[in-house]
């Protein structure tokens, strides 16, 4: 079959000694300091915009429900899912969502995710644990009431970012990752999108064709 | 389907890529734009220097203590939950991988775009082992409908127009015609879905795998690779040993480059840090998570001090996108799954046929290449390095007539007296031929003439000149 991890590893290490003979020591360099944008939530919502993403910026959590629910009807879903992360409860979705057409199912701890079943979601609403405000990126967090194919699967996604959670840029978030490793995270930027035929930029290809972030201030 | 094989010699290969009118429209615009979303990129990052010169640090740093890394890398991916595999060589890597379908009892693969899964020519290999091989790259599903091999590492059907694809769908699929590029991706996106859905194994490569967590980096645009790692009950995932690296913080640095070298987007739509197979607490994701090592010639570049810096690519495509030499015979011509500058550094040492030693050759040193190289990689020095390795290996190979000349060249050279009247000689001819129009076409020197234009010498010397003025 393979080889073990002592067979292939010995190679390597005979590899690196005979090529260090005439190699000078790699001396590190420090990575640069990034620039913070100086007004973050103003930078996310500029870039994520720039790449076919849609932001809507409102003032504080109690004006999620009715936008969400204002989403929902202008995306004419009829299948909404939602993750069941303890964060989501605060906006009171739930209640604004009873007032449109659409059909809510709710994502429970535990319970594993009937994948087929979302895959005929027509709108899916995930918390967003943070941002990156230089490139428009989400960090989403699957978990215990988050499945990974819930924002993936439906053709439109609809994310919840506190403006608080915003990352200035990748290298501020790498260096918080770095103390407390979790998996999995999924970096979000824009919808899915390909060039494949002839560059042609069409978006939707297995992913989502459409990304609501709702970025909510502390007001 | 492998872009290793080699069914007329690389010469050949070269004059059918030229000769092919459909190919050279599709590379030219598309080539350019590439490159210049890159250039526009990195324009806007006034930290970009800085960044590639961290990066190539890192990398380096990261390959000197490579053993460490992927010992590392190991014991966390295992603590996760996942099994690592040890494959030396193509083969082994293809037999681990189908050994591990097998005992799934998988019968449908789904896999997402990965160059290493192309080197080692796995397709085929599933195939003949009875699986159903389906890829979900929207270039990829389409060269594997074609029959075709990927011929770039980013847009692994920028060989084919628009109405090709239209031609293809039609054909394969059976369906009416779709015109646009918007219809021809719902129509693919549709169709793959249900294999998404119903396939028991997926296989996706690495950008990279951070050994301090045992983490898999995997960046795209489509969300295929996310579907492959999270649907099916078996993920595996083909990875160069090469592409570890230590931390977070150097993901970030290398993750600030990638998408900007390879297309101009400063972030791609998706990046997935996964850690292997479904967490304790996680609802969804595969059951079973395999991550294959594969060496396959990587520790003889290792283990050589001026090719070892090769192993520093992250498969960025830049340097494809800056070569006059791929721009005009795309991807195919160089029968290896990586093709370009880089491909034409590492395929000697890891295909090691008489036709991959080829590639270095076909270049002009012009040096564009590392002009654009996130790392830095010195790409013309590497391929000076494996052109050397190519003649030491087998002078005889040589024809008599270089080693004439080889010869020759040198017993002028040695001379004062000898050289100054070769250049004389020279002169003469030069004049000779620049004013003699039909002496540019004359076999054995028509190939270098007939697309110069040759200058006109000086009326006299530089040497008498400055004896003249000086003494």
């Amino acid at each position: 079959m393979g080889e073990t991890r002592a067979e292939f590893l010995a190679r390597v290490r005979d590899a690196l000694a005979r090529g260090a003979q005439s190699l000078p020591g790699e001396r590190p360099v420090s990575p640069p300091v990034m620039r913070f944008p100086p007004d973050p939530a103003a930078s996310f919502a500029a870039e994520l915009e720039a790449v076919g993403g849609r932001v809507h910026r409102l003032e504080s959590a109690a004006e999620v429900g009715v936008r969400v629910a204002e989403l929902v009807r202008e995306e004419a879903a009829g299948r909404v899912a939602r993750a069941g992360t303890p964060g989501l409860e605060d906006f009171g979705l739930d209640a604004a969502l009873a007032t449109t057409p659409a059909r809510l199912e709710i994502c429970r701890p535990g319970a594993p995710a009937d994948v087929r079943s979302l895959a005929d979601v027509d709108l899916a609403i995930t918390a967003a644990e943070a941002g990156l405000a230089d490139t428009g990126t989400l960090v989403l967090r699957p978990g215990p009431a988050h499945p990974r194919a819930l924002s993936v699967l439906a053709p439109v996604h609809v994310a919840i970012l506190r403006e608080e959670d915003l990352h200035p840029h990748l290298a501020a978030f790498a260096a918080s990752e770095a103390r407390r490793p979790r998996h999995p995270c999924i970096l979000v930027t824009g919808p899915s999108r390909t060039a494949d035929i002839e560059m042609i930029l069409t978006r939707g290809v297995h992913g989502p064709r459409t990304l609501h972030v709702v970025l909510v201030g502390s007001g | 389907m492998s872009g290793a094989s080699t069914e007329a010699p690389f010469g050949e290969r070269i004059d059918r890529a030229l000769a092919d009118t459909g190919l050279q429209r599709a590379l030219g615009g598309t080539v350019g734009r590439l490159a210049t979303a890159r250039r526009d990129a990195f324009a806007a990052l006034p930290e970009g220097d800085a960044l590639r010169d961290a990066a190539r640090a890192a990398k380096l740093g990261a390959l000197a203590s490579l053993d460490r890394h992927l010992e590392a890398l190991a014991r966390a991916v295992e603590a996760n939950g996942g099994h690592v595999h040890w494959a030396r060589d193509a083969a082994q890597a293809r037999t681990i991988v189908i050994d591990i379908a097998h005992r799934a009892g998988a019968q449908t693969v789904v896999k997402s775009k990965s160059m290493a899964t192309e080197e080692i020519a796995l397709n085929p290999a599933l195939e003949a082992a009875g699986l159903r091989v389906v890829e979900t790259d929207l270039g990829e599903y389409i060269v594997q409908q074609a029959g075709e091999a990927p011929s770039h590492i980013i847009v692994p059907a920028i060989h084919k127009t628009r109405a090709d694809v239209t031609d293809l769908f039609e054909r394969v699929h059976g369906t009416d015609r779709k015109e646009t590029a918007e219809a021809l991706t719902a129509e693919a996106r549709a169709r793959l879905r249900q294999d998404f859905l119903g396939a028991e194994m997926g296989i996706t490569g690495a950008n990279f795998a951070i050994a301090a967590t045992g983490s898999l980096v995997i960046v795209e645009n489509e969300g295929n690779a996310r579907l492959c790692s999270t649907l099916p009950r078996v993920h595996v995932a083909v990875m160069g040993m090469e592409k570890v690296v230590p931390d977070w913080p150097t993901v970030g640095t290398l993750l600030s480059l990638l998408a900007r070298s390879a297309t101009g987007q400063r972030m791609t739509s998706y990046v997935s840090v996964l850690g292997g197979p479904r967490g304790d607490d996680e609802v969804d994701g595969p059951e079973e998570f395999h991550l294959v090592l594969l060496d396959n010639g990587r520790s003889e570049l290792l283990a050589d001090p001026v090719l070892r810096e090769s192993l520093a690519c992250i498969r960025c495509g830049a340097c494809l996108n800056a070569c006059p030499v791929y721009g005009r015979i795309g991807g195919h011509a160089y029968g290896f799954a990586v093709p370009g500058p880089i491909g034409a550094v590492v395929a000697p040492t890891i295909q090691g046929t008489p036709d991959a030693a080829a590639l270095p050759f076909a270049s002009s040193l012009c040096g564009a290449c590392r002009d654009v190289c996130p790392v830095r990689i010195d790409l013309p020095r590497m391929l000076l390095a494996q052109r050397a390795r190519a003649r030491r290996g087998d002078v005889s190979g040589l024809g008599r007539a270089e080693r004439g000349l080889a010869r020759m060249a040198a017993r002028v050279l040695g001379s004062e007296r000898r050289y100054r009247v070769a250049t004389a000689l020279l002169r003469g001819l030069t004049r000779g031929l620049s004013r003699f129009g039909p002496a540019q076409r004359l076999p054995g020197v028509a190939a270098w003439t007939g697309p110069r234009t040759l200058p006109e010498p000086a009326k006299e010397p530089f040497r008498r000149r400055w004896e003249r003025d000086r003494g």
